[in-house]
């Protein structure tokens, strides 16, 4: 005699409009399509979990804290916090470029994956990743600024000479 | 062209293709598990970090993510506000609850556990039980947990009987809550706990984020009427 939620439907159409974005940062952060799967699913669960009191408030800031906090997790459980194995699981139409921007986004502190994951690739404002990440709007917008800077350092050499030989 | 506007470039032509779709009937089905098993597990780890209480014996559970069993029931209450049919249990102690501290909200689920399992036990199961959880939603952040326990046989509780507890800690590897908690173990044995859980890693800020004090914690934790009758099919001591 299982009880449905009242606020179940509410969760599901919920999740359907964001699932995607999560998708996204995950995988901006881990590198890894089943990777990411897992991390959305963990946060998916946390987001049922607690729906019945996020709902009212920030749900976004809520599910985004949760994927970041579990991404951190994940690479913490690795030996190293770059993510050498990743293989796309897809070639893109411009796949070179693609798997370069990985791999140099692998190679950056998983925070500054999370950061720029939020604020560049989910287009949102500092306030929001600043919510999500639980961080003063100052310190996003500080590490904000060294992780691109890192991040340009990396790309650099793909730039200048078309691409790894 | 910008190192934003060439990261958004590349970042999306390497999404572009169909991004997997997220399971969502598993990610509800481990929710509604996971909306009542967290309870149990978290009120065991404050136990731990108390390092009191006779029902502190189920700590090799402590923290450990078990694969989700559905609950027979899950979660809200029903329209007349009860949560487990064929008893007042649930009811009686949420009133007790209430008349403690007044202020608080009505609960957002009520269920039985027992001390074999960190899932609810079935509904119908409900004369069994040797714990009771009340879970209560303070703010998006904050959640209070009301956790009552029967002692385990021959286990002696090593905490003063009759004194409250309070007291706070981190939760989680990386901490992702603090919990301010109160706890007090009755003359019969039987054991309340009252957690106030904050997200967020940092104490100073969750302390800020509270809803409640340690003086209404300790409140609920004495409240009279927090107890249930002996469970008449015990599982075995853990």
């Amino acid at each position: 005699m299982a009880r449905t939620p009242a606020w179940e439907a509410e969760y599901v159409e919920y999740v359907a409009a964001r699932q995607r974005s999560f998708m996204r940062a995950a995988y901006a952060m881990l590198g890894s399509w089943p990777a990411a799967e897992d991390a959305v699913q963990t946060t998916l669960t946390e987001l049922y979990a607690r729906w019945p009191r996020v709902r009212t408030g920030h749900p976004d800031a809520y599910g985004r804290r949760t994927l970041v906090n579990t991404c951190i997790g994940v690479c913490r459980k690795r030996k190293r916090e770059v993510v050498t194995d990743r293989v796309p699981e897809r070639q893109t139409g411009d796949g070179q470029a693609s798997v370069d921007l990985m791999d140099a986004l692998a190679r950056l502190p998983v925070r500054d994956r999370a950061v720029l994951a939020l604020r560049y690739l989910e287009d949102l404002p500092v306030r929001e990743v600043a919510a999500a990440l639980d961080l003063p709007e100052g310190t996003v917008k500080s590490q904000c600024s060294r992780a691109l800077a890192r991040l340009e350092v990396l790309l650099s050499p793909a730039e200048t000479t078309g691409g790894n030989p | 062209m910008t190192i934003e506007q060439q990261l958004k470039d590349r970042f999306d032509r390497a999404t572009e293709h169909a991004i997997p779709p997220a399971d969502v009937p598993a990610a509800i089905a481990r929710g509604r598990g996971r909306r009542r098993r967290r309870a149990g597990a978290y009120a065991v780890g404050s136990l731990a970090v108390l390092a009191v209480a006779a029902s502190a014996t189920v700590l090799p559970r402590l923290g450990e993510e078990t694969p989700t069993a559905v609950p027979a029931a899950q979660g809200p209450a029903a329209p007349d506000g009860t949560f487990v049919p064929g008893t007042t249990i649930d009811t009686d102690l949420a009133a007790a609850v209430a008349a403690a501290d007044p202020s608080l909200p009505a609960p957002t689920d009520v269920y039985p556990s027992d001390w074999s399992r960190d899932t609810p036990l079935p509904d119908a199961d409900f004369a069994n039980a040797t714990e009771w959880q009340l879970v209560y939603d303070l703010s998006d952040r904050v959640e209070l947990l009301v956790y009552v326990s029967k002692p385990i046989p021959g286990e002696p509780a090593d905490q003063p009987v009759g004194t409250v507890v309070t007291g706070s800690n981190t939760i989680g590897d990386p901490a992702r809550e603090v919990w301010f908690h109160s706890m007090l173990v009755a003359p019969d044995g039987h054991v309340v706990n009252a957690i106030e859980q904050v997200d967020g890693a940092d104490p100073r800020r969750a302390e800020q984020r509270r809803v409640l004090t340690d003086a209404r914690t300790e409140a609920v934790a004495q409240a009279p009427g927090l107890d249930f009758p002996d469970p008449v099919e015990p599982p075995a001591a853990p």
